[in-house]
């Protein structure tokens, strides 16, 4: 059974849900709430533009939020409220993904600056936190725009970010202070990691087509990759060869997904602009549909009172008038509906429950 | 610091600082990367040959299924020849009056090629006359491959 | 509805439900700023924000352009105008919906050019407030009644001007 948690006015572009705390982006607010009662802890209204991520380490309890107004945050928990510190990013552009690694001591951002990517961390010395800039190679054609990014399980250190014209690199961000060089000891990507050097850079299936998420594929020595692009395809992917290996289509919407995640060594979750969450799994070198996780229901149709301010002049342009109008109307629609009407933004999984938020503000727990 | 006068301030503005890209230059990665092929005159005044003498013969399947939808061109050196290849092809498919079976033959990422030309016809003022014939050809490849293949289209770099 | 126009809305239909997928993005060229991509002057304009534009088209009299962006998509409509008088009543039609295009929302003020009678404008704001799946319909719906509207339109002014011409010339009758 599906359960709205949350029902915003405006749309919902990320939340993450970690240690019980739950942190909701809403245009340049950021809610943070305990995720068991839902009682608010805090908001901040640092941010003076969207906030395009927010991620949460399981480790420190730290929360990360970028911002298409240049900026970034790290807020540190401390007696029940969140002491803010802000990141010095350098990027002159909007900041539109931020990713903690595993161990919460460093930190990644994707900015729409020259196509390029931030590590950064906490640098004890000025007391703050600093961003070492990674670009794309000056010889490739690249997009300016970076979109997510996502850390190599297997150590940590390595990191695979596309950009808006559908390359795909992974690079290192090994800092000698904070990495171990033993953890990349078993990588199949090289001997050598110094920071910034590019491993691989592809154009999946060879399109340019803008990867919207991508997650590496569990026990497979982070050689297999999941991506899913804005022609609405889903690429299992050979990152080791840059091999398409299976790509498949949602053949009921044929709709881009916004989001991909593992939550089984073979099964994933899609969901995206089709308004649904959807199962596929990894079984042998394809990908397999399973089910879909959310069902909507039927809408009940909206009256239309309306009608009578606009029965004079021309029944055209009447019809115009009621139809933008019940667009609107239907989106407004409270609680009631618990599934999603407008595309879903990003997705969790919280003891054995899926919890999707989407545009039209509302975040939904839906059982697996 | 005595250079400062030198500092070239305009270089420093946010707004200069990413670079432009052009179709053009997307079109030359592609072919460097060996993902598309360039034609040279010859090969595209061979391929326009063949359209005419299959479209003269009314071999669709074999001109649609084999031809057209198999070997696309994306990239020739001039662009006048290219018309006249795209002449051939909008003449096929207004002749060709039995759509479905051809239709059917195709796979995919045939359909996909086969539509970017319907629509690249459609895009060309001399040709738009027609129009109705060419719609018809849409309209068909949307049914039997779902609307995926225009969110295809409108994505995919490698263009008419 | 005559046969080759349910292919041309359905294929209309179908090229905006794919295009209408948009999403939130900061422009990469002018720092604290989110514009519609598709409305950036194109010589200023970086090509990976845009996407391949859309001709449909039924015969030179009848035509939709669609054109698709990373968080826009702008959409022109040529109504079918086969006669002077035609040309009059859209063009007074579109003029009267275009000076109140902020209450249409997605009503661009100007069509992109003289080529087409009426554009409109969807930004990602507009899918974020309303259901793309409805403005779609809607455009759809729209197409299909301007024609009527039209054609009606010209037979009332027909009636008028008879009516009239009629009324006018009776004085003469003796």
């Amino acid at each position: 059974m599906a359960k709205v948690l949350l029902n915003l006015k405006s749309p919902i572009r990320s939340f993450c849900i970690k240690n019980d705390v739950l942190a909701v982006a809403q245009e340049n607010i950021l809610f943070i709430y305990k995720y068991s009662t839902l009682a608010l802890i805090q908001t901040i209204d640092n941010h003076d533009k969207t906030i395009t991520s927010v991620d949460i380490n399981e480790r420190t309890g730290n929360i990360l939020t970028t911002s298409e107004d240049r900026t970034c945050l790290v807020l540190t928990p401390s007696n029940n409220t969140y002491k803010i510190s802000q990141v010095a990013t350098r990027f002159l552009k909007s900041i539109n993904y931020g990713k903690w690694n595993v161990s919460g001591n460093k930190f990644i951002i994707t900015s729409s600056d020259m196509g390029q990517l931030g590590v950064c961390y906490f640098d004890e010395s000025i007391n703050w936190w600093i961003s070492k800039h990674i670009s794309i190679p000056e010889t490739q054609l690249h997009g300016n725009s970076l979109k997510k990014c996502c850390w190599d399980p297997e150590n940590d250190i390595l990191i695979t970010f596309s950009d808006n014209l559908g390359n795909m690199l992974t690079v290192s961000t090994f800092l000698k202070h904070l990495d171990n060089k033993e953890d990349l000891k078993d990588s199949i990507y090289g001997q050598k990691f110094p920071f910034g050097k590019v491993l691989t850079t592809w154009y999946p299936n060879d399109d340019l087509i803008p990867i919207n998420d991508m997650a590496y594929v569990p026990n497979t020595r982070s050689q297999m990759m999941v991506l899913v692009q804005v022609d609405g395809s889903i690429t299992l992917f050979d990152n080791m060869n840059g091999k398409t290996v299976f790509k498949a289509y949602d053949q009921n919407s044929f709709k881009p997904f916004n989001v991909v995640k593992f939550i089984t060594d073979t099964e994933f979750i899609v969901a995206g602009y089709n308004n649904n969450a959807l199962l596929y799994s990894v079984n042998n070198q394809t990908l397999e549909f399973h089910k879909t996780l959310t069902e909507a229901k039927r809408e009940v149709p909206m009256k239309n009172d309306d009608e009578e301010q606009f029965a004079s002049g021309i029944q055209a342009l009447k019809m115009f008038k009621n139809m933008d109008s019940r667009g609107i109307n239907k989106t407004e629609v409270p609680i009631s509906n618990d599934a999603h009407v407008m595309a879903i933004t990003d997705l969790t999984v919280d003891s054995g429950n899926l919890i999707t938020s989407g545009l039209d503000g509302k975040l939904i727990v839906h059982a697996i | 610091m005595e250079d400062w006068r030198k500092i070239d301030i305009d270089a420093l503005d946010a707004s200069s600082r990413n670079k432009r890209i052009t179709t053009k230059e997307i079109n030359e990665t592609l072919v460097s990367r060996g993902i598309i092929h360039h034609y040279s005159n010859d090969e595209l005044s061979g391929l326009i040959t063949e359209v005419e003498s299959k479209t003269y013969a009314k071999d669709f399947n074999g001109l649609f299924v084999d031809i057209i939808s198999k070997y696309p061109v994306y990239s020739a050196d001039d662009e006048g020849l290219k018309l006249k290849f795209l002449t051939g092809v909008s003449t096929a498919l207004i002749n060709c009056k039995n759509i479905d079976p051809i239709i059917n033959a195709l796979s995919d990422d045939e359909a996909s090629i086969l539509i970017k030309y319907c629509y690249k016809i459609m895009s060309i003022k001399e040709f738009q006359n027609n129009g109705h014939y060419i719609v018809n050809w849409v309209d068909k490849i949307i049914a039997k491959f779902g609307q995926g293949i225009i969110l295809r289209y409108i994505t995919d770099r490698r263009t008419i | 509805m005559s046969q080759s126009l349910r292919p041309y809305l359905n294929t209309v239909g179908a090229s905006l439900e794919a295009c209408i997928n948009l999403t939130n993005f900061p422009s990469q060229e002018v720092e604290r700023h989110n514009r519609p991509e598709v409305e950036v002057d194109f010589a200023k304009q970086s090509v990976e924000l845009l996407y391949k534009p859309i001709h449909i088209v039924r015969n030179e009299y009848e035509k939709v352009l669609i054109e698709p962006s990373v968080n826009s998509m702008r959409m022109s409509i040529k109504i079918k105008q086969s006669d002077e008088i035609e040309k009059i009543l859209v063009h007074k039609f579109t003029n009267f919906l275009e000076q109140r295009s902020e209450a249409f929302q997605i009503l661009r003020r100007k069509p992109i050019s003289e080529e087409y009678s009426i554009s409109f404008l969807i930004t990602n704001k507009h899918t974020e407030t309303m259901k793309s799946k409805e403005l779609v319909k809607f455009i759809i719906d729209f197409m299909e009644e301007v024609d009527k509207e039209i054609s009606e339109m010209k037979l009332f002014l027909n009636a008028r001007a008879r009516f009239v011409a009629e009324q006018y010339l009776t004085e003469f009758i003796y």
